[in-house]
């Protein structure tokens, strides 16, 4: 139900903005040409938030929260573009980037799962000390050596983010429908003190998340800085708030406990077409609006996150009774 | 007055005593390789003069908070809410209103948003931290609409340079602080609502048993939280020279939030007191003064804060964990 009413909001959605950019929508082959043009455009910049959204749905089912999500992401990107561009980044650059970004998750899973921070509170520290060393490390520069490694560039286009994002979504929709691991999650964030007299050992698991979180953030930097380019300190800004919209919209309760990786990858779709979509009718805001279309954004943003949140308390009331 | 407090936040209390003490001879000791004894005495003099004026506003909105934690709540919105606030002070002014109305417009503005999501989140039934994240996106974007629909020509930020605007936040800023903690101190040692918000904190099953209307009590703080941080962001406004609603009080959540668990207030809710919120407050402030006289650096001084706050609030959280096991066993 949730799946469909998403896909009907999706088909809406890219109606009411193809109007407004003007496209040529009187033929089926004028609403192809820009269904194609559209999904050529959208998935390769979609990319880092639907791998991350699927990090994030994970995170969501045990009940916690990652707010670092993007200044994880900026900070293995600027950690990988202090290397020189050329093939040798394929063994230097790109493995310490992993690294870096099991670490960063790893951390978070110790200030949640060990010190018995608030995940919320914790990863909203972590997001300010991460972009700190993202601004330690990359001063006011900005940073481009990526287009200079060969077969690096492939990863941000079409064709490669689409085999990213294939794989990520769907090896880790593959494991979630059959793992135990899964189970245990859902059990951890559901109940955790059942879960500890069930024996599902509740501190691992939440480091695990945590440090699976890290790994996406790690492959969604890599599928930025194929397409960007660049780095600077304030690179993905804000992209933790569309993350979490995303997978909230997809039906994953806050609360944890439930989750559903398609989802959140129909909610990341619907959150980029709305991004993109506020993006394309700037001409049309500047003519009629009496404000910046983009700072309309923010404000959908959160109207979209409450909304969601709403509803899934709803539904968790009404399956409840 | 102090056996109403737990013991831990009595401890803590002493504890932040001694730390800013210590923090304060960290300071001189770092202003003295540059300059002789009676320099340095009167550098540090000067920090100490200045410190009132420059933690009024972080002061205000982690009393507002500390009532707001609480009842088990929090707000998370609270430096968007100052930029709300900023832009209607910008608007105000643009518009070549009285002080007065700009300023009261901003306490209206950022005050009234606080409640709001106090009052929201008991309508809809979810919990407040979400209906603050939201906020936090979207009072940001809220504050650059009102700018770019209400201040004409604006373009990024809005210089304020007369003076008058700044007597609030500079001049009287020592009276706000004095009324406002003392107001807020009289309340929690007479007051039946800082009881009330405590109970529902450590407790809701109990209070609800005892026949407490839990959501009209969030309500409550959230009131009371809304006036302490309107205040505070009228003061912010009142210090900042130029007006910038994108940049405005990014992070400022964070630095109250860790200032009032340093203050001995439980992240969870059900303890604390508003003093040692003051003290928590003052620890983090000459901190950052330590950090600025140690690190040349600013880049590398954003890291090291963040790293401070967060060992901060991870170290209160073992404490609390440890505490509640060694009761466990008790």
């Amino acid at each position: 139900m949730r799946v469909v009413a998403l896909l009907v909001l999706l088909v809406l959605e890219l109606a009411v903005f193809a109007s407004v950019s003007g496209a040529d929508m009187s033929s089926m082959s004028g609403i192809l040409n820009y269904l194609e043009l559209k999904f050529l455009d959208l998935v390769p910049g979609l990319a880092p938030v639907l791998v991350l959204s699927v990090g994030m749905t994970l995170v969501l089912v045990t009940a916690g929260i990652d707010l670092s999500v993007g200044s994880m992401l900026a900070l293995v990107a600027a950690v990988m573009s202090l290397f020189d561009g050329g093939a040798a980044f394929w063994f230097t650059a790109v493995p310490l980037g992993l690294v870096v970004g099991v670490g960063l998750g790893l951390a978070n899973g110790a200030l949640v799962a060990r010190l018995d921070v608030p995940p919320i509170v914790a990863t909203l520290g972590t997001m300010i000390f991460y972009r700190g060393l993202c601004q330690l490390v990359m001063r006011d520069a900005e940073r481009a050596p990526f287009f200079d490694v060969p077969g690096y560039e492939w990863l941000g286009g079409f064709s490669g983010a689409l085999v990213t994002v294939g794989l990520v979504a769907g090896v880790g929709g593959w494991f979630w429908g059959r793992s135990r691991w899964r189970r245990e999650l859902l059990l951890v964030g559901g109940n955790r003190v059942a879960a500890r007299y069930a024996g599902v050992p509740v501190d691992r698991r939440l480091m695990e998340t945590y440090a699976v979180m890290g790994v996406l953030a790690w492959v969604a930097a890599t599928c930025f800085t194929a397409r960007n380019g660049a780095v600077n300190a304030s690179t993905a800004t804000g992209l933790e708030l569309k993350v979490i919209v995303a997978v909230v919209l997809g039906g994953t309760r806050v609360e944890g406990g439930r989750g559903s990786l398609i989802g959140s990858v129909l909610g990341a779709l619907l959150v980029a077409v709305l991004d993109d979509g506020l993006r394309e009718a700037k001409g049309w805001s500047d003519e009629h609006l009496p404000f910046e279309i983009s700072h309309f954004r923010y404000l959908l943003l959160g109207l979209l996150l409450v909304v969601g949140v709403w509803l899934n308390t709803r539904i968790g009331h009404r399956d409840a009774g | 007055m102090l056996t109403r407090m737990t013991a831990p936040v009595r401890r803590r209390m002493v504890w932040l005593l001694a730390g800013n003490m210590g923090l304060l001879l960290l300071i001189f000791a770092c202003l003295l390789p540059g300059d002789t004894v009676p320099g340095a005495v009167s550098r540090l003099g000067t920090v100490l003069v200045d410190t009132p004026r420059n933690i009024a506003p972080e002061m205000l909105a982690a009393i507002g908070l500390t009532a707001i934690i609480w009842t088990g709540a929090i707000d998370l919105s609270i430096g968007s809410v100052m930029a709300v606030g900023g832009a209607v002070f910008a608007m105000g002014y643009s518009h070549g209103a009285p002080p007065l109305v700009c300023f009261g417009g901003c306490l209206l503005a950022a005050g009234g948003l606080v409640a709001g999501n106090g009052l929201l989140a008991r309508w809809l039934g979810i919990p407040a931290l979400i209906v603050t994240l939201a906020g936090l996106a979207a009072y940001r974007g809220l504050a650059l609409v009102l700018v770019n629909v209400g201040v004409p020509g604006f373009d990024g930020n809005l210089t304020v340079p007369e003076e008058i605007f700044r007597v609030p936040g500079r001049d009287w800023a020592v009276w706000f602080l004095l009324f406002a903690v003392g107001g807020a101190v009289w309340c929690e040692l007479f007051g039946r609502l800082p009881r009330l918000w405590l109970a529902h904190g450590s407790s809701p099953a109990a209070c609800r048993l005892h026949g407490l209307d839990l959501s009209r009590l969030a309500v409550s703080a959230f009131l009371f939280g809304g006036f302490y941080l309107g205040l505070g962001a009228t003061l912010y406004v009142s210090n900042q020279q130029t007006i910038d609603p994108a940049r405005m009080a990014l992070g400022f959540e964070l630095s109250v939030i860790a200032a009032v668990v340093l203050g001995g207030t439980n992240i969870f809710g059900g303890e604390g007191s508003f003093l040692g919120t003051l003290l928590g407050v003052l620890f983090l402030y000459l901190a950052r003064q330590a950090l600025i006289y140690a690190f040349d650096d600013p880049h590398a001084r954003q890291a090291v804060e963040g790293a401070l706050i967060l060992g901060v609030i991870g170290f209160d959280c073992v404490l609390h964990r440890t505490a509640h096991r060694m009761e466990e066993l008790k």
